[in-house]
This record gives structure tokens, sequence and C-alpha cells, in this order.
């Protein structure tokens, strides 16, 4: 099957196809891609119903971990101590 | 005699322990000193203590880590690159102090070898599968079964999910923080995401959710 292909600013983008998505998809998630190769995912992720639950899962799940690990503070004391010991020591 | 590069090296090396060792020192004044550690270094207490306690469950054992690692900066504060990414530079001082003072003393050695057992396989690229949960499943989770989840990770597992998910930084940054190469943050992290994706679905599955 040919792929689809668009021309902006004079440059020529391939849309990838389902298994290229998927070996992406992390970077895509993490935003480690270039943006050209956002663009043919993103080609790909218009005309793809799979791709994008696949995409929006993940997104899903990476939020779900940045909200809900839980983020702990200091006991108040602890940086005064340290902070301390280390002045003391240095 | 000729003078080799590594002679010039290592003992800026063996000095600097865990700091990089071609970054440059600075000749700095004790006020300087405290200036820098009160204006870049504390403000980051609470992710260290947050790093230490998911390495480290014992709450003083976390207290003595954070001390060491704080120690260790201000010693090291002569190689650290003023205005640059001074939270990266503390875990990174955190991490290689947990590593060589505190897994060598673990009393757990049935889990050391666990985590060595992954690691053979952690560079491995082959297998890019993802556990596919759906979103459902995850929204259902609480904080409480997620926290359990990371902590049941192998360490070096459970570093990469909170440098990447809950601090933020890119794989360029946790490549430096964790010395490996970026192509082994990518992997680690995927396998990494997908032992908590099979451990959050028997949370899951247990509560009645079907993934």
């Amino acid at each position: 099957m040919q792929k689809n292909e668009v021309i902006i600013h004079k440059q020529i983008f391939t849309e990838m196809d389902c298994n290229e998505v998927a070996q992406n998809l992390q970077l895509l998630v993490d935003d480690e891609l270039p943006d050209e190769t956002i663009q043919e995912i993103r080609m790909h992720l218009e005309n793809c119903g799979g791709c994008i639950e696949k995409f929006e899962a993940e997104m899903a799940f990476k939020e779900v971990l940045r909200e809900k690990i839980c983020k702990k503070c200091a006991p108040g004391a602890w940086l005064e101590d340290v902070r301390a010991s280390v002045l003391q020591v240095a | 005699m000729m003078i080799t590069e590594s002679k010039i090296f290592l003992p800026l090396r063996v000095a600097a322990q865990n700091i990089n060792p071609l970054l440059m020192k600075h000749e700095l004044s004790k006020k300087e000193k405290d200036e820098l550690f009160e204006k870049e270094f504390l403000p980051h207490f609470d992710s260290l203590y947050n790093f230490a306690t998911y390495l480290q469950s014992d709450e003083e054992v976390a207290k003595d880590l954070l001390q060491e690692t704080y120690l260790r900066a201000y010693k090291f504060i002569n190689y650290y690159e003023k205005g640059t990414n001074a939270k990266a530079w503390l875990i990174r001082i955190l991490k290689n102090t947990f590593i060589n003072e505190y897994r060598k003393k673990s009393k757990q050695p049935q889990r050391v070898e666990f985590e060595d057992t992954y690691q053979l396989v952690d560079d491995s690229e082959d297998e890019m599968q993802n556990v596919d949960l759906r979103q459902e499943v995850y929204k259902n989770l609480v904080g409480d079964e997620i926290t359990k989840a990371v902590n049941s990770l192998p360490v070096d597992y459970r570093l990469i999910i909170l440098l990447c998910d809950v601090e933020g930084f890119k794989y360029d940054e946790i490549a430096k923080i964790i010395d490996v190469p970026i192509g082994t943050v990518r992997s680690r992290l995927h396998r990494a995401r997908n032992m908590l994706k099979e451990q959050l679905k028997d949370y899951a599955e247990k509560r009645g959710y079907h993934s």
C-alpha cells in the first residue's frame, strides 16, 4: 500500500504505519521525538482509531503516575538538622 | 616517563568520586560555598527526601542517606557548575551514595540477586512490546496502590520511574544522572512501565476491574 505523503515548507513527510507508531509510542509520550517524526506519527493517528487508543492509554498512564505517585515532604526538623551538620563539618 | 591522559584524569576522578570528572573545579571562598549550598542545594531537600525514602523505606536510614548526600555535595561543591541543574547533580550523588554505601550493606541479599537478574535483560531492545491496559483501569487506582507498585520494583526501575514520570527529567538528563547510555534509559523505562502495569493490573483485578 502506498503511504500518504504531505509537503510542509518544502519538506516531505511520509505517514508511519501502525508498527512504526508502536515503536515510537514511548518516545512520543515522553516528548523525546523531533518535530518531523511527530508530524509523521500525527498523520497516522488522524486515520487510525486503534493507534489513537493506544496513544491515549499511554498518555493516561503517564499522567496517573505523575499525579498519584506519592510525593512526601521531609519532616520539618530534618532540613535544619542536615544544614547544621553540613555547615558544622564544613 | 610519558604521562598518559588517564594519569592526569585519574586523581581528579578519584577525588571527585561521584561527580563528573570532566567538570571544571572552581575556587570558592567559604562564604561563596555556603551561599551556593543554601541557594541551590537546600531548596531541593524535599525532592531528595522523596528519592531517599523510595530507595530506603527505613526513615532513619533515609535520613542518614540524605545527610551523607548533602555532606558529599558540599565537599565537592567546587565541581558544581553554578546555575546548572542542581537537582540532577544532587540526585546523582544520592544515587551513587546509595549504591556505594547502602546497597552493599543491604540486609536483603535475595533482593539484590533479583535485581541483577533484571539487569541482564535491561539492555535488550528487542522487546518493545507494550503491556496494554484500558484507561479506566488506571483511573480507578488509588495513590497507595501505585506507590506500593512502584516500591515493589527493583531499585533501578524504581529510580527511572521517579526520574522520568515524577520529576520530569529528559532522557539525556537521566542518562547523566544514572550513568547509562540513552538507549538504556529508553529500554529500562519501557520495562519499568510494563512491570508497573502488570502489578497494577493485578490490583485492579483484585478489586473487580478488568483490563
